[in-house]
């Protein structure tokens, strides 16, 4: 083995840390059997390599080989899924490593490793033969040329002028050179190859190329900004205490002028109380929303506040670079500080448009620069350049930032492709996504590949062997589910029966969804990738294909299917006796929903029952007696069970913290959407209570097992300062928050009930939930013992179990619980380490905080829709409000019939206070408004009027229309008396209106649709609206379809 | 050059290696002829002489004479131009005197030191150029000397460095490895029986992964040997040719 190699040294010129140039020898061992990871490779090569890494594929036409240099330049081009075959040389990888930052290294990295993309990085400088040493005197690009065309012609011979092999250099000489030399084995620039093999497939491929090249050529005149200070500097800097890092949080109702750095607890110290401010664009020195900054404090006489007053957001960011001084107001002083250098930039692609007015818009035509307003208000207008103004227009368009410049006033990005025309539905849904970086494309083929088939033609079936090492639940349980109607996604079934000796048995079976996606199938690095489904107001998209999470993982009634349960024995008094875990094959009896088993518990009639339950239909007599009787007593049994599990856990020292487990009951039933009208029925708590019981005691048992690697879920203690204003409303009430224990704080809730108005308590409630921090996954491993608990709930150890067709949480806990139960499919090496799954659950938070995200802009934007071309007299337009939080130009209002928050202005823009008449009449005059503790005075010449807290009021709502931002709506006051029409059903009526609404305007998007001619949609449109929104045809079937014919 | 890769998703180390496989190593003995013995080591780009005299009367004081068996003496030092930047002190700093002992330590319990009781043994060691594994290098090169000496050993004592990357361990790291801050286990065994005589751990280690990372070293160490007990034959081969014993 020894013999092979070969030695040889390479001499490096390095930095030390005293900064002294050092020379360093560093030796090389090269030799022939690096592996070629192709799969057209003869010679059988990649055998000595791991499974995880890509391969080359064989179904392209040829592999693309790019050189350092314009592997760097256009990365993001190769990222591209639908270029595939590409081989980066690993002196590429060095120099992007090296020159591009570790940004860009990383998303190399991730290229590599994502299988679908077929692309590898070739140890050229290991390989005898594709390796040339660097002479004196030939320059570093020469050099790199030469090696990129020697590891192309090494490919070319090895797998034996099979595949057409293409070189791609900025070089022209070395073009002309080599170019004609081998057939087949091209050299091409970046332009000739996108055209010649992927204009077709790629349309935009060539614009995305031009603003790519064009920007390495920028550059601008001068600004106000200073450059960064050098990073041994800064670090030194912070770890004496100088300089604070922290990541910057912009104002979004406040762009241009307010941007904090929140601090973590660490470095909090007696002196430093709390977030530091950034006051405008020049003390923000080129920093951008979210970035890794350093920042230095200024002088204590210069700090201000920041500012009470509510701002319009549309305030253009970097037009007004000169900050008003606000009027200090000594109390709220805040640490200011500006600045000083950046540790990482967190750049992503951002939804942008050109803007309306002409002028601005388009500065230098000539060189083709605009600028763009992006979606998020937080970012500052980009710099791009493009010849495509005229028919990107009225487009969205995705830009991504390049660079800084420390001479120029906006930053330089590239356009990297249209969403499509502003104002469509599909173009907003898409901008949605985008903006909080949700990735939802088709399944592959490939993925789909993976997965078993169930046609009717090929129907799928359980294999004796799987069901012989599965405990067999199917004869010996009454199993049921209770879901929302019309839910297809069942993933949790429950079962409860008396034992022999009296004790209880209750069961939760979950959809074995492990078993189906194995851990580094393609199926699994996608579900991974995507987390969770996302929940749309009007679609949703899959975390797993259809044919799992609506058919062989979905637990409906009257089929076998694969499980995984917890079955515990109790006692009379719910004490736990004996807890299994294990897989299972079940099969449900019945598909109940949960009106239908409140009522069966309410005792109605039996026939309205059966006409209920299609599973009961075809049974008459004594059968049905017995059947109908069985499921009674079931649900009898389950709510008994659930309550006295509740009780324990409140007994126990816990609380109720209404708000906060609405919240997580949401989750727990999956509800498909939650806008369903929701009635709070006993049965919801049931269920939740059973699914809590369940999480939490599999949290236990991994806990146990894997007391390092564990991935479990926490819900960390509020802080206390978030409680102002929520007790400033209450004490307006002359109600006391006690926020000290989560159980005091519950207590101290349920007091805060007004006989006379029903919202108060809900009002409370949901500012308290503002309060809480979110609950989040955490490995074990890294966070101390004392930190595991979930104050919500009130649990030691808690964990998502329940739902592995939604949660990718679940199937990774699922995964532990059958390796920790000794199941023999799960071999206990394949489950992640501990700082693997760090990683892992930090990526899972963050995308279900970004599909939440998605969730709530989406419900805004159909309100927003639905307001649309309403007039101003329309009477849903016209509502009640409560004011719950007081700024220094107007107050913050909850609206309980559509569950909107908004401002409402008491002072314009033009310092004008409202006054309004005993005749109901709106009037702005001169005066000022004084802000106390528990109301807002407006004192104007016709009289002095008060908004207090958690008063009724009458507001305007219209729809304020924005070119560049989302739409939203707008909160006029109308009346300063509240309108009281449809008082008693407030609550449900929201929720209604809600759904209603979303119905309303999908409809009126799909008419529209159909009749625009240019869409050319025709009758099918429905259908393909479907398809896209991944409802119930997936491309599954359709390949399915597809396989069939041919 | 921030987060350089020390072991790719492909299986090969910074210099091109896979993780189980040693640097190249050449080595001769009998370098010179005024000492006892003398070998020269290359293990990758680390480049040690050693030198062995006696057994021979205690020199200095003979206070230091064990009555019961021979005393060990070791002199490790590095040459001023064996590292990157010219060092100061070439020996009796503290690196330098740690490793005499554990290399002292070493050869006591590979020696049949009761042999020799009230004499004494010199080794003598310099690092000529240093790149990763010296501690390792030294104990080969001092080993080759003691044969050639024809000092009787138990066996042969053979080192090897291990760490633990990406969850794989490594074999006989080199300098840039050892700098990167991982843990670092040296272990040196008589390869036939597979006695360890000296172990020594850097930095931190998850228990767990502990005995992979040995198992690595000491499977190291063997492959090691191989190279070693070839070179000692063809030595004496050479030898014996030379003196006309064949």
């Amino acid at each position: 083995m020894v013999e092979m190699l070969e030695k040889s040294n390479r001499y490096l010129r390095l930095r030390n840390n005293q900064g002294k140039n050092v020379c360093v020898v560093r030796e090389v061992y090269r030799r022939e059997d690096i592996p070629c990871l192709s799969e057209q490779c003869l010679t059988n090569c990649k055998s000595n390599i791991e499974e995880n890494t890509g391969l080359l594929p064989s179904d392209v036409t040829h592999y693309v080989v790019p050189d350092p240099q314009v592997a760097k330049e256009f990365l993001e081009i190769f990222e591209n899924r639908k270029i595939r075959g590409i081989i980066f040389t690993q002196t590429a990888a060095h120099s992007i490593q090296h020159d591009g930052g570790r940004r860009l290294y990383n998303r190399l990295r991730t290229m590599v490793r994502d299988r679908r993309q077929g692309c590898v990085i070739f140890h050229n400088e290991f390989q005898t033969y594709a390796y040339s040493e660097r002479e004196p005197g030939k320059s570093l690009t020469d050099w790199h040329n030469s090696l990129t065309y020697k590891t192309a012609d090494w490919y070319f011979n090895h797998l034996a002028a099979s595949v057409p092999i293409v070189m791609i250099t900025k070089n022209e000489q070395f073009i002309h050179d080599f170019g004609h030399k081998t057939p087949n084995l091209f050299v091409l620039n970046m332009k000739d190859y996108l055209e010649g093999f992927w204009k077709e497939v790629i349309p935009d491929v060539t614009s995305l190329y031009e603003s790519l090249s064009e920007i390495s050529l920028s550059k601008n005149k001068d600004t106000e900004f200073t450059s960064y200070l050098p990073m041994e500097i800064l670090t030194n800097g912070i770890k004496c205490g100088k300089y604070i890092q922290g990541h910057l949080q912009v104002n979004r109702n406040n762009a241009s002028h307010e941007a904090f750095i929140r601090r973590s607890k660490i470095d909090l110290t007696v002196d430093s109380g709390s977030d530091i401010l950034i006051p405008g664009m020049v003390a923000r020195n080129r920093a951008v929303h979210g970035d890794l900054v350093v920042i230095e404090i200024i002088a204590k006489s210069d700090w201000l506040s920041p500012s009470g007053n509510i701002h319009e957001p549309s305030v253009e960011i970097g037009d007004g670079d000169k900050i008003k001084t606000p009027k200090t107001n000594t109390s709220s002083i805040l640490p200011t500080g500006k600045v000083v250098g950046i540790l990482q930039r967190n750049w992503r692609e951002y939804v942008a448009c050109f803007s309306q007015d002409e002028e601005t818009g388009r500065g230098d035509k000539k060189a083709g620069k605009v600028l763009v307003i992006p979606w998020d208000y937080r970012i500052p207008k980009i710099r791009i350049s493009t010849r495509q103004i005229d028919s990107l227009q009225d487009h969205r368009i995705l830009v991504r930032i390049d660079s800084w410049e420390v001479d120029s006033m906006y930053p330089n990005g590239h356009f990297v492709r249209s969403l499509g025309k502003i104002g469509d539905l599909e173009t907003e849904v898409a901008s949605i996504l985008v903006e909080n970086d949700l990735r939802v494309p088709p399944f592959s083929e490939a993925q789909l590949k993976e997965l078993p088939i169930d046609t009717e033609q090929y129907p799928w079936k359980m294999t004796d062997e799987e069901i012989e090492c599965r405990r067999d639940l199917r004869e010996s349980h009454l199993i049921f589910s209770i879901d929302p109607k019309g839910c297809e996604d069942v993933d949790d079934t429950l079962s409860v029966r008396r034992l022999s000796n009296g004790n209880l048995e209750l069961g939760v079976h979950i959809a074995d969804v492990t078993y189906f996606v194995r851990p580094g199938s393609l199926t699994d690095i996608e579900a991974q990738n995507r987390s969770t489904t996302v929940y749309l107001a009007d679609r949703r998209y899959d975390m797993l294909p259809a044919v799992l999470s609506s058919n062989l993982c979905s637990l409906i009634s009257g089929v076998d299917r694969y499980a995984v349960s917890v079955i515990w024995e109790l006692t009379s008094d719910y004490e736990v006796i004996n807890t299994w875990y294990g897989r299972t094959v079940i099969r449900s009896q019945y598909k109940l929903f949960y009106e239908l088993a409140q009522a069966v518990h309410d005792g109605i009639v039996d026939a309205e029952i059966v006409r209920n339950i299609p599973e009961l239909h075809n049974l008459w007599g004594e059968e049905l007696e017995i059947r109908l009787n069985e499921l009674k007593d079931s649900i009898d049994m389950l709510m008994m069970v659930a309550r006295g599990l509740k009780t324990r856990r409140v007994a126990s020292g816990a609380l109720e913290l209404e708000s906060v487990e609405v919240q997580v009951q949401l989750s727990e039933t999956k509800s498909v959407e939650n806008l369903n009208p929701k009635q709070s029925l006993e049965i919801h708590d049931t269920i939740a209570e059973c699914m809590i019981f369940a999480n939490h005691w599999v949290a236990k048992k991994i806990t146990e097992t894997f007391p390092n690697k564990a991935l479990l879920r926490h819900h960390p203690l509020p802080k206390d300062e978030q409680f102002g204003n929520l007790r400033s409303c209450a004490a307006s009430l002359g109600f006391k928050i006690n926020t000290n224990s989560n159980k005091q704080l519950a207590e101290s809730l349920d007091l805060c009930v007004d006989d006379n108005d029903p919202v108060v308590n809900k009002l409370l409630r949901s500012l308290a939930t503002q309060a809480m921090s979110n609950a989040a996954y955490f490995c074990t491993g890294c966070l101390a013992r004392d930190q595991f608990f979930h104050y919500g709930l009130a649990l030691d150890v808690y964990t998502h179990f329940t739902s592995p067709i939604r949660r990718y949480a679940d199937v990774i806990v699922h995964r532990q619980l059958l390796a920790a139960v000794g199941n023999k499919h799960e071999v206990k090496s394949k489950l992640p380490t501990s700082t693997h799954l760090d990683e892992i659950s930090q990526h899972i938070n963050k995308k279900h905080r970004s599909s939440q995200y998605a969730q709530r802009e989406s419900q805004e934007l159909f309100q927003c829709l639905y307001f649309r071309g309403r007039g101003t007299e329309d009477e849903n337009c016209i509502v009640d409000a409560v004011i719950f939080q007081l700024r220094d130009n107007g107050v913050f209002t909850f609206i309980p019939r559509y569950g909107i928050k908004g401002p409402v202005y008491l002072r314009n823009k033009d310092g004008l206070v409202v006054h309004i008449s005993n005749e109901d009449d709106i009037e702005w005059t001169g005066g000022d408004l004084i802000k106390h503790d528990t109301y807002v005075e407006v004192n104007s010449i016709l009289g002095q009027q008060k908004y207090h807290l958690l008063q009724h009021i009458t507001v305007k709502l219209s729809l304020q229309d924005s070119w560049a931002h989302a739409s939203s709506l707008r909160l006029e006051l109308y009346s300063n008396k509240p309108q009281r029409k449809e008082q008693d059903s407030m609550n449900d009526v929201a929720k209604q209106q809600k759904a209603s609404m979303i119905e309303e305007v999908s409809m009126e998007a799909v008419e529209k649709r159909l009749q625009l001619e240019s869409y050319d949609l025709g009758d099918n449109f429905t259908s393909l609206k479907q398809q896209y929104g991944q409802s119930t045809n997936s491309m599954y079937t359709l390949f399915e379809e597809l396989k069939e014919n041919s | 050059m921030a987060g350089i890769e020390l072991l790719s998703d492909q299986g090969f180390r910074v210099d091109g290696r896979k993780a189980n496989e040693l640097r190249r190593i050449q080595c001769r003995l009998g370098v010179f002829t005024q000492a006892d013995g003398s070998a020269y080591i290359e293990q990758g780009n680390t480049k040690i002489l050693a030198a062995v005299y006696g057994p021979h009367e205690i020199r200095g004081s003979r206070s230091k004479a064990l009555h019961d068996k021979v005393l060990v003496n070791c002199q490790y030092s590095m040459a001023t131009f064996s590292t990157g930047e010219r060092k100061r002190r070439p020996r009796g700093d503290r690196k330098s005197k740690e490793m005499t002992m554990h290399l002292q330590q070493t050869f006591d319990a590979a020696i049949l030191t009761s042999l020799y009781p009230r004499s004494q043994i010199d080794i003598f060691v310099e690092v000529l150029q240093s790149d990763g594994g010296n501690y390792c290098a030294s104990v080969n090169a001092a080993t080759l000397a003691l044969i050639d000496a024809g000092i009787p050993l138990k066996d042969y004592v053979c080192a090897c460095s291990a760490s633990f990357v990406n969850d794989k361990p490594i074999m006989d790291i080199s300098y840039l490895e050892e700098s990167s801050g991982g843990a670092e286990l040296i272990v040196a065994t008589l390869p036939k029986s597979e006695q360890i005589v000296f172990l020594e751990m850097n930095s931190r280690l998850h228990e767990d992964n502990l005995s992979h990372v040995l198992d690595m070293a000491v499977k190291g160490c063997k492959d090691i040997h191989d190279v070693l007990d070839q070179a000692v034959r063809e030595h004496v081969g050479e030898v014996a040719a030379i003196s006309g014993l064949e």
